[in-house]
């Protein structure tokens, strides 16, 4: 069984989502389990992958026994297989998290939404253990599509929010397919080692070009890069609590892995390849900046808290494009700490009764007093993305800042500096209504949306991420040595 | 009053003063070694204090209360 | 196994968060207590050293300096803790407790990252001690505070990522070569929480906001953590002489003008620290003893101080000089501990603040430095005029204005009284703070001649009160600092920064609009129909509120704009 490890961490949800529909036609509490434990056990799966990984060798794993470069394959590295812990461990606590909210819920609905979730989890985790860029194509167009039904199903904002994420989304998933199609008509291959192998003896010209462009562009828009960002405030504020923690946490992270795995690891070392993180460096400047700016100007908090992933994201792009290893550390460390931080925010918002269907900050007076758990954890996260010490965000920081001094980009280290204030704003502003102002009367639990505070299932997995994030703080040393510097690409 | 007052002024200024001649002044500016020099120091410093205090004051430092709280904002708006 | 006090104040921080009402102060001061034998029993010497890729983390380095910062920081908590008994906001607790333990982890570092790291854990725990007064200035206050001090921390940390790009060593002391980016921006960090002018407006403007007991805890230790890493690092750096004294004649300038009697004890902070920075800044072994001895005793008595102060406005309700005064005879204790506070700072002999100031004052004399030792000297006469004169004077003596005074809670005189009685105690016995310096110094301040100086001082400026006392009086104004630089421009500033930002975007609309009208040719336009923006803007009073219906981008802009990337960066690829 254990030499199925690596598509095992993929399986498990997706034949749970094919059996959750099913189950919960006997039992809605067996079918909610279910889902439980699927995710569960592609944690499990995918942290003792990632154990063996460490130790030894990348492992390759030739699906059906089919090998490359016919076959698809995939490859546990440690980079991919810290990704998919990642990505495995946000969807274990958000299938416990969801569980207050789908009580509203009848049996069917509730099925289907758990059935998509698994569909999304098994396509993200697909994303990051694949070694096929067509195979990534397919999981990228799975995790999207399930990730338009969850989004949707918020009310009727968030049908127009998803239709208009739905063009832009397939427009660059449509993007990344014509960019791997050129690449194919190139070198004849998908696999990605192949393919790296291959490109590094073509001689670059326009087709390579065309190629990486179109590959680029199409993950940006996934990741949400400044300008091309339009869809996601609308579809992060719109949509049900649990939705937005986990696509809020993972997907933009887990394109910007397949973005880093594009440009580092297939495509060779070139002018093509280092314009093209020229550009998005500029672009990502102006993404931070932009995005805590427009974050500061926010009442409702998710909203703030949408664009302040837009400034966050432009900080992986800029070390991404800083591209030393110390500015790659730097966007690594971020990756998997902005996930955990943001997911817990999410989290803590999301558990939180609203008059309205609108999260002011107003709204959040006194909270410290009804939710002090959850509004510890929010306030440990919040910290994380301002870049105070001890938390995750602030060795991210660190990481980045040291990049970008050594390759003597002033710039890039102003607008880190910059952009941390600005966050340090408009969060503590957050934090000042939770903690010194005083509640109005309390809300009439009969209007409320929203999650029911106090159910540990609530609680349990806020509490838990935003024990992440201190702990990834804290022993960012081991995580770095251990995980991360084996994932950097040889220099 | 005024007559007491200034009657323990006188004392108190002769007392220190008096010291001072006794002590053994060490230091190498002048000022180290004039006797009476800090009470006058005192006096004259104390009021040259006030006195250009109080200018600043005039000059624009000073506003009426609230001065700020009619333009101001939350700062994070 | 050696116990880092810092780490004892944290237990008891999250004690007290998650613990019942009816211990939270015992549990507070038992901790502080705790931290304060913990500090007094620690031995010298690196403990706590964490080896890191080529160098270590020392987060609990201990010599003379740093034992010597680190006792009378958990002393202040301690009797700090005591005066706080009767507050009741377990928020405010947690957050001075985290904020001492933050100063103390400072103090107590070896390396430049741990210094960092406690450093910012210092700000935004502080951030949460002015924001305890519960106001709504406060929450102003606290924001603008927050500000400043992230400024600062940005600074450091580029300073710091600087130093250690440029090969500097981790070691948190001096730096090999004084100058350079690097030293510059670690210095105005440094400068902005010493509240050197002109970065010090924070300090009047927040600490006034605090709660009563949160204001004995602010003043004791950003600014003398700030002191702190000035001596170990940039003593005998000559500007700062001149910003000490500047720092000293300056706070001095502005309490003549104050009449909120916290906020003017504020500027006295600031130029009491003045004294210190200039020692720094001769940086002669005589002055750096002189600095780190009226660090200490200065945090003893400013500490009292703003205890008595804080006592008037619990009882009174009130806080500025035009409304109190006549009140001497319902708190006597109070008068009497305030005013061993009062003889202190204002270097009277016999109080703690003879034994300390004067020696800076020597060292600049000693130095060939005549002019700076005369203002200093003109400082201190500020500086009695003050605090000994002019605020006990119309706080409790001065016109009767039929004030009632409620009941006194019996751990601020309790309080009050042990840090009295530690002021007096060194004054008189001031060789066991001389035994405990950085660098053993031959010092008696008990000579004829410093006696017959400081009598003759304070004799010169009574007088003068006398005088003018009618010039004196509390006025009702609000005085400019250099807050106001930030203060008006920094609203506007924000909302401009983010109208353009969404202004630019509907630019980017209407040109592309416009850009997709002409292409109409072969498709019906969709963007006419999607198109959200209302034609005419919001009528009203204020400034509209940002909506975000009003600058959503059609979708198709977001199609347009994936497109004209693509063609972009193909062309520059």
């Amino acid at each position: 069984m254990s030499e199925h490890l690596p598509i095992l961490i993929v399986l498990c949800p997706l034949v749970g989502a094919l059996v959750v529909p099913l189950v919960a036609r006997v039992s809605l509490r067996a079918s909610r389990a279910l889902t439980v434990v699927a995710t569960l056990s592609s944690l499990a799966c995918a942290l003792a992958a990632l154990r063996m990984v460490l130790d030894g060798d990348d492992w390759h794993y030739h699906l059906g026994g089919w090998a490359p470069p016919w076959g698809i394959e995939y490859v546990v590295d440690p980079l991919g297989g810290g990704m998919a812990v990642v990505v495995a461990l946000l969807a274990a606590l958000v299938a416990i998290y969801a569980g207050p909210h789908l009580r509203v819920y009848t049996a069917l609905r509730g099925a289907a939404f758990d059935s998509l979730f698994l569909l999304l989890t098994s396509g993200l985790l697909g994303i990051t253990l694949t070694g096929d860029l067509f195979n990534l194509y397919v999981f990228l167009e799975i995790s999207s599509l399930a990730a338009y039904a969850l989004l949707a199903s918020g009310g009727e904002r968030a049908v127009v929010a998803t239709f208009r994420y739905l063009l832009v989304g397939t427009i660059a998933a449509t993007f990344y397919l014509l960019g791997l199609g050129y690449l194919y008509a190139l070198t004849g291959t998908l696999n990605m080692a192949d393919l790296a192998i291959r490109l590094a003896t073509v001689p670059p010209g326009s087709a390579m070009t065309v190629g990486v462009v179109l590959i680029v562009v199409g993950l940006a828009v996934k990741m949400a890069v400044f300008p091309l960002h339009g869809w996601m405030p609308d579809a992060y504020t719109y949509a049900p609590p649990p939705v937005t923690m986990f696509i809020a946490a993972v997907m933009s992270k887990v394109s910007a892995y397949a973005l880093i795995r594009v440009l580092f690891f297939v495509l060779p070392a070139g002018d093509a390849v280092d314009t093209a993180r020229a550009v998005l460096s500029w672009v990502a400047v102006a993404g931070v900046l932009a995005g805590s700016i427009l974050a500061l100007a926010q009442t409702d908090v998710r909203r703030m808290l949408a664009y302040s992933s837009i400034g966050q994201m432009g900080y992986v792009v800029l070390g991404l494009s800083i591209g030393n290893a110390a500015a790659l550390t730097g966007a690594l460390l971020h990756v998997v700490g902005h996930a955990v931080a943001k997911g817990c925010l999410f989290g803590a918002i999301g558990s939180m009764p609203r008059q309205t269907v609108q999260a002011e900050i107003a709204g959040f007076a006194g909270a410290a007093r009804r939710a002090p758990l959850t509004m510890a954890a929010f306030t440990v996260a919040a910290l994380s993305l301002v870049g105070m010490p001890p938390t995750a965000g602030f060795f991210s920081k660190w990481y980045l800042l040291s990049g970008a001094l050594d390759a003597d980009v002033w710039v890039f280290a102003a607008v880190l500096m910059v952009s941390s204030l600005l966050s340090a704003v408009y969060f503590f502003r957050v934090l000042e209504q939770v903690y010194f102002t005083e509640s109005p009367s309390p809300p009439d639990p009969g209007q409320a949306s929203g999650m029911p505070p106090l159910s540990w299932r609530v609680v349990v997995p806020v509490l838990t991420l935003g024990a992440a994030v201190l702990l990834i703080g804290l022993f960012n040393g081991a995580l770095v040595t251990s995980v991360i510097q084996p994932a950097l690409p040889e220099f | 009053m005024n007559k007491g007052r200034g009657a323990a002024v006188a004392v108190i200024a002769a007392a220190t003063v008096s010291l001072d001649l006794l002590a053994h002044p060490h230091g190498e500016m002048w000022w180290h070694h004039a006797p009476g020099f800090d009470l006058v120091f005192g006096f004259v410093g104390c009021a040259v204090i006030v006195v250009v205090s109080k200018a600043f004051g005039k000059a624009g430092l000073q506003r009426p209360e609230r001065f700020y709280d009619d333009a101001e904002k939350d700062s994070t708006e | 196994m050696t116990i880092h006090p810092a780490m004892v104040l944290f237990v008891t921080a999250g004690a007290v968060a998650l613990g019942p009402r009816a211990t939270r102060s015992a549990v507070m001061v038992l901790g502080a207590v705790g931290a304060l034998v913990a500090a007094a029993t620690l031995s010298h010497g690196a403990h706590w050293s964490y080896a890191v890729g080529e160098g270590s983390l020392q987060l609990l380095r201990v010599d003379a300096l740093s034992h010597l910062v680190g006792l009378v920081f958990t002393l202040i908590a301690a009797i700090g803790a005591v005066y706080s008994w009767h507050a009741t906001h377990r928020g405010e607790h947690a957050a001075i407790l985290v904020y001492a333990g933050g100063a103390l982890g400072v103090v107590y570092a070896g390396d430049w990252i741990s210094a960092f790291a406690w450093w910012e854990l210092m700000a935004w725990a502080s951030v949460f001690v002015v924001w305890s007064g519960s106001t709504p200035r406060a929450g102003a206050a606290g924001f603008r505070y927050l500000f400043v001090h992230l400024v600062g921390g940005a600074l450091f940390l580029v300073g710091l990522a600087a130093h250690l790009a440029g090969g500097g060593s981790l070691v948190f002391g001096p730096f090999g070569a004084p100058g350079g980016w690097a030293y510059t921006l670690i210095l105005l960090a440094v400068a902005i929480n010493a509240a050197i002018p002109p970065f010090h407006a924070w300090l009047a403007d927040a600490y006034p906001e605090a709660s009563i007991p949160g204001m004995v805890f602010l003043s004791a230790f950003t600014t003398k953590t700030a002191v702190y890493v000035l001596i170990r690092v940039f003593a005998g750096n000559d500007l700062l002489i001149w910003a000490g004294i500047i720092m000293a004649l300056y706070g001095v300038v502005y309490a003549v003008l104050e009449n909120d009697i916290r906020r003017l004890l504020g500027y006295h902070i600031i130029s009491q620290v003045g004294y210190m920075v200039t020692a720094v800044g001769i940086g002669t072994p005589l002055a750096l003893a002189g600095a780190s001895a009226h660090a200490f005793c200065h945090i003893l008595y400013k500490a009292l101080l703003l205890m008595g102060a804080g006592s008037v406005i619990e009882v009174t309700g009130r806080r500025k000089l035009t409304e109190l005064g006549g009140i001497a005879r319902q708190m006597p204790w109070v008068v009497l501990l305030y005013m061993v506070g009062a003889f202190s700072i204002s270097g009277v002999p016999l109080f703690n603040g003879f034994i300390s100031k004067s020696i800076i004052i020597t060292a600049a004399g000693d130095d060939g430095r005549g002019l700076a030792e005369l203002l200093l000297t003109l400082a201190s006469i500020g500086t009695f005029l003050h605090t000994g004169l002019k605020l006990p004077y119309f706080m409790f003596f001065g016109p009767d204005r039929g004030l009632s005074v409620g009941p006194l809670p019996r751990n601020m005189i309790v309080a009050m009284g042990v840090a009295a009685a530690c002021c007096i105690g060194l004054g008189v016995a001031p060789g066991w703070l001389y035994a405990r310096l950085a660098t053993p110094i031959d010092y008696h301040p008990y000579t004829l001649d410093h006696v017959a100086g400081s009598l003759q001082l304070l004799g010169g400026t009574a007088l003068a009160f006398w005088w003018l006392l009618g010039k004196l009086r509390g006025e009702a104004t609000e005085s400019l600092d250099t807050d106001w630089l930030y203060r008006r421009s920094m609203p506007t500033l924000l909302r401009a920064a983010a109208e353009t930002a969404a202004r630019t975007g509907r630019l980017a609309q209407t040109a592309s609009r416009s850009a997709v009208r002409l292409a109409t040719a072969y498709a019906a336009n969709p963007l006419a129909h999607v198109g959200q923006l209302p034609a005419a803007g919001p009528d009203g009073a204020g400034p509209p509120a940002y909506d975000e219906n009003r600058y959503r981008l059609p979708i198709g802009v977001t199609v347009l704009w994936v497109v004209l990337a693509l063609w972009l960066t193909a062309l520059l690829v």
